[in-house]
């Protein structure tokens, strides 16, 4: 029998989630020059919270240096920052408690399920503009992400970037061995069918292509077959802070000689610092400048003083997903600037339009040379290696690589 | 007279919903219903039945991406993507637990733990057809002509449903064979001697309780329009055990409040660390997650030890004393004008 | 000759079910309680091993003698608070309530540690091992000695000491048990004390192989398909099948995919179940409904 109990108690919440609706929305009505409010959702728990954390970091003291310099264009920045717990339902859900709470212009997210999830909705209906840490390969459809940006180079353009380094330096006569090592999760699947191809293009043989789980795992399996295939190169993607450092320490005990290699989240310095001589002349990716110390340019500088300020033990390195953080922000900044200007109002499409039209844009030190987005995306990186003998300072080893694809 | 305005109050406020507040309100709304039709299925097959089962998820997961791609492929209407997800789950259901239904529970619970673990290898695994890891995006639900394309607009299926969904449960244990399961989960051995066969009320037990996962699964692709594998994880089938428990298993009140319950409290958790952001700075969201699970796991083991009859019990008792009072003090009303 | 090399790396790794899977086995005889949260013990058992090294001063194996005594506490809490309070209740209901203190024990372990996978102190010899032309990882063959050393005394003593035999005894008839004078309340918290011996080594030895996070839980999951596969009423047969379920998955893992290694267990459970339900090596003593 129905409980009668019951039906009060869903009344009573139901009364009570109405009137706090209504009280929320009404406020969300007045604008003008109400602050702008962005969305910001990251893995603050989950295996990305090394990087989540890092990454909310970067969205706090970006809007703190916004803010203290008048805001944008004189408004007010406000950042709603939630935890996804790398969950794609959470995510979502945190968006849409976002959106209740004010006029969301900016929604940033953890990863390619994030984007995947909201999309649908997003660009048929609400029409936010979008970044996230994902540097995924067909993020670039703009017919399927017209509102997302990648702040970056995605992962093919990275480990492309790689190999034709490889192709360059490789001394000898035997064309190189390359091995692919990789999670069974999207992050690490992305690339890897169309880095092959690109590989044996180039005339490298590829001679391992290992799929591992993403935390958590027992790599003796991997080295052992590393140790069959014998790679002169071996490259990591979709890892966050496990599995490849073990690899790399493993490999090393074994004796073997490969040299190891990564795209953007498998280059933290602090990881490498902990891995120590075994990681000497590790070698990847970074989009974004390593180091903030000295720097001249107008974001850099304003990072560095900002790090300073609020961290004593700052070593001047901001870490890449800090950097990640401050370059979607940027990039909404500069899309809501332009589109102010203009006299336009903050829609996505709008704020998107104003991004692809950018020409050679001076991003005030993030990236060494001005930049243009292509393909919903900053194609634009460079190859670092970490020397052992300078205090694992990551050194580049190659000029700023634009890839055009 | 009073039992019905409640009724009629409650109907308008429900169907009123959304228009009368934000997507975010109606968003959990949908999610309440979702879990509510879930929590019901697995009521029976283990609040009534006694059977335990880990791979209640496992079976959402099936209805969701048998509607999702049901629709993306061929259009189907969404109501008969309902009903067919339905089906489909209940029939895995069936499968994975052949083996297992003419040996005792324990080994159903592990056949149900290889069927959760089994379903979500299959779909990650599913390559184009099911989308892998990334998932689906389930095109725009249709009835007749209408698309659905707002949660405002599903949120009216996912009620009906519902609604359905316990009206069929309340009136599936009027009949023989809901009181088949509750001798079986009472005395399973005494039942067989009474003439029910065990082996095909267990299976029938299972499947039904399969069947309304496939339909929540189904639900739950009409209105987040995504989905992926890890969705429906392990934990997930946990959450819905919890709900059971919670709500007070072998009981149909319980289902409701155990899973709207379990719906809304990481929002009022959320929203208490919110508010103590200020102390603590945004690390406060940051420990959202284990603080989940820590309540979470703390309600099962709460319940189970203090009150294993959930909160629909608890609901019962204060009514009850809520009565009482009423009537000892119309008592002394009478007796003051006599 | 690879083969060997995974053969016997899937071999070494399957040590540490072995011992995972005893610890459920004992409780499980003693009093039917399927102990879902065996793989939060062991987490928490590597945890407080990460935590007692940290104290300064203080040498890796008294460290280690403190994580073994922090979580018999914790199973000894676990045991007389809150699975005593459900004698008369169905067994679901303990076996859902081991779930649910599972999961709190992950909550505060992520709680307190956070959930960056961390590093154990090298107290397993990192140097490979050669054996002829054969190379096995250090680590795994020495957690593999550990594991199979404290499986064996835990099995010597269940059989032949007087405690193990009041164990046994309870395990088969509880009410026979009673009857003859064994305090079986005593008996079955030892049980929860010898699995918190055991997966706290687990714990260890696993967490010093793959770091330390709340998610070394999972690798509890597949025990349970470990102790079907050996019988649940079978102590050396689990034991084995814990050597048998290790290789089975890193073979797999090789030669069909990382992505299988999850699933594995459980294809091998629901075959079990088909063809002889009371395990390898459990008795045919399988009740039927």
């Amino acid at each position: 029998m129905f409980s009668l109990k019951f039906s009060k108690r869903n009344l009573l919440g139901i009364v009570g989630a109405i009137t706090l609706a209504t009280i929320t929305s009404s406020a969300a009505l007045a604008q003008s020059k109400e602050p702008l409010t962005w969305s910001v959702n990251l893995s603050l728990t989950g295996p990305l919270a090394y990087s989540g954390e890092l990454q909310a970091k970067g969205f706090e003291e970006f809007a703190e240096w916004v803010n203290q310099n008048g805001g944008i264009r004189g408004r007010k920045l406000t950042i709603i920052t939630d935890d996804t717990q790398y969950k794609v339902a959470v995510s979502v859900a945190n968006l849409k408690r976002a959106q209740s709470k004010a006029t969301i212009s900016f929604a940033s997210g953890d990863g390619t399920p994030w984007v995947r999830a909201v999309s649908p909705e997003n660009n048929q209906t609400h029409k936010i503009l979008m970044s996230s840490g994902s540097f995924a390969s067909d993020l670039v459809d703009a017919a399927k992400y017209p509102l997302h940006f990648v702040p970056g180079p995605n992962y093919t353009d990275q480990i492309i970037m790689l190999l034709e380094h490889i192709k360059k330096s490789h001394k000898g006569s035997a064309p190189a061995r390359v091995a692919f090592i990789y999670s069974s999760t999207e992050f690490g699947r992305d690339p890897i069918q169309a880095s092959k191809a690109h590989a044996r293009q180039l005339g490298l043989e590829v001679v391992l292509d290992e799929e591992t789980a993403f935390t958590a795992v027992d790599v003796s399996p991997v080295v052992v077959k590393m140790r069959g295939a014998q790679p002169d190169y071996t490259i990591f993607q979709g890892y966050a802070t496990s599995v490849w450092p073990e690899v790399i320490r493993l490999a090393r005990e074994y004796g073997l000689k490969s040299q190891f290699m990564g795209t953007i989240w498998a280059m933290d310095r602090g990881i490498i610092v902990k891995l120590g001589k075994a990681a000497d002349g590790y070698t990847g990716v970074s989009p974004y400048t390593f180091k903030s110390t000295g720097s001249k340019d107008e974001v850099l500088s304003a990072i560095d003083a900002l790090r300073r300020k609020n961290d004593p033990a700052y070593d001047g390195y901001p870490t890449i997903p800090y950097m990640q953080s401050w370059f979607s922000a940027l990039m909404a900044k500069r899309a809501m600037e332009i589109t102010i200007d203009a006299g336009k109002p903050i829609t996505g499409e709008n704020l998107a339009k104003a991004l692809r039209d950018l020409k050679d844009w001076n991003t005030g030190g993030v990236f060494g040379v001005p930049v243009n987005i292509i393909g919903n995306r900053v194609p634009v990186g460079r190859i670092y290696k970490y020397d052992a003998g300078k205090n694992f300072e990551p050194v580049p080893i190659s000029d700023w690589i634009t890839v055009n694809k | 007279m009073g039992r019905i305005s409640i009724w009629v109050s409650l109907a308008v406020l429900l169907l009123a919903l959304p228009w009368a507040s934000s997507g975010y309100v109606v968003f959990l709304a949908c999610l309440c219903g979702v879990n509510i039709v879930a929590t019901l299925g697995l009521n029976i097959t283990t609040g009534y039945t006694g059977l335990l089962s880990l791979s209640h998820a496992g079976f959402v997961a099936v209805g969701a991406y048998t509607t999702a791609l049901l629709s993306n492929h061929w259009g189907v209407p969404i109501l008969v993507c309902i009903l067919l997800s339905g089906v489909m789950a209940s029939l895995v259901g069936g499968i994975f637990g052949l083996p297992s239904f003419r040996l005792k529970g324990i080994y159903l619970a592990v056949a149900t733990l290889a069927a959760q673990y089994t379903i979500i290898f299959a779909l990650r695994q599913g390559g184009p057809i099911t989308g892998g890891d990334s998932g689906l995006v389930v095109s725009i639900p249709q009835i007749g002509g209408l698309a659905l394309d707002t949660n405002q607009k599903f949120y009216f299926v996912v009620l009906a449903v519902t609604v359905l969904a316990i009206w069929i449960s309340r009136n599936l244990f009027f009949t023989r064979i809901g009181r088949a399961f509750i001798a079986i989960r009472e005395r399973d051995f005494t039942a067989e001697v009474f003439g029910i066969n065990l082996m095909r009320y267990k299976a029938l037990a299972f499947m039904i309780g399969a069947f309304y996962a496939g339909v929540a699964g189904s639900l739950l692709a009409g209105f987040m329009r995504v989905v992926t594998p890890e969705q429906f994880s392990l934990t997930e089938s946990v959450f819905y055990l919890a709900a059971v428990v919670v709500g007070g298993a072998g009981s149909i009140a319980g289902s409701i409040i155990g899973a709207v319950f379990m719906t809304l409290i990481p929002e009022f958790i959320a929203f208490a660390l919110e508010s103590t952001q200020e102390a603590f700075g945004f690390r406060a969201i940051a420990i959202l997650g284990s603080v989940r699970e820590i309540v979470f796991g703390g309600m099962i083991v709460a319940f189970l030890v203090f009150e294993p009859r959930g909160l629909s019990e608890v609901a019962r008792r204060i009514w009850a004393r809520l009565k009482r009072t009423k009537s000892s003090s119309s008592d002394n009303a009478h007796s003051k004008h006599t | 000759m690879m083969f060997l090399e995974y053969s016997l790396i899937g071999i070494a790794a399957g040590g540490i079910y072995g011992l995972l899977a005893l610890g459920f086995v004992f409780i499980f005889m003693a009093s039917g309680v399927f102990n879902f949260a065996t793989g939060q013990m062991m987490m928490l058992g590597a945890y407080f091993f990460l935590a007692f090294s940290k104290i300064p001063g203080l040498p890796w194996w008294a460290a280690f003698a403190l994580a073994i005594l922090g979580s018999i506490v914790v199973a000894i809490i676990l045991e007389w608070v809150v699975i005593r309070r459900l004698i008369g209740q169905p067994v679901i209901s303990a076996v859902m309530v081991t779930m649910g203190l599972g999961w709190m024990l992950q909550g505060t372990a992520s709680l307190i540690w956070g959930q960056v996978p961390q590093q154990l102190p090298d107290v397993l010899p990192r140097a490979p091992i050669f054996i002829g032309e054969i190379l096995v990882p250090g680590r795994s063959v020495w957690g593999f000695v550990i594991a199979i050393a404290v499986a064996l005394a835990s099995v010597v003593y269940f059989r032949y000491s007087r405690t193990g035999v009041a164990l046994r005894a309870t395990a088969s008839d509880q009410i026979t048990a009673y009857s003859m004078g064994i305090n079986v309340p005593a008996s079955i918290r030892l049980t929860w004390i010898m699995a918190a011996i055991s997966t706290t080594f687990a714990g260890v030895i696993a967490g010093s192989i793959n770091g330390v996070t709340p998610e070394l839980s999972n690798v509890a999951i597949s025990v349970i398909a470990v102790v079907l596969l050996g019988g649940v009423n079978s102590v050396g047969g689990v034991i084995i099948a814990g050597l048998m379920m290790g290789w089975l998955e890193t073979i797999s893992g090789v030669y069909l995919g990382g992505h299988w290694r999850e699933v594995i267990p459980y294809l091998a459970v629901l075959l079990v179940l088909l063809v002889r339900p009371s395990g390898l090596f459990g008795s045919k003593l399988v009740e039927r409904i």
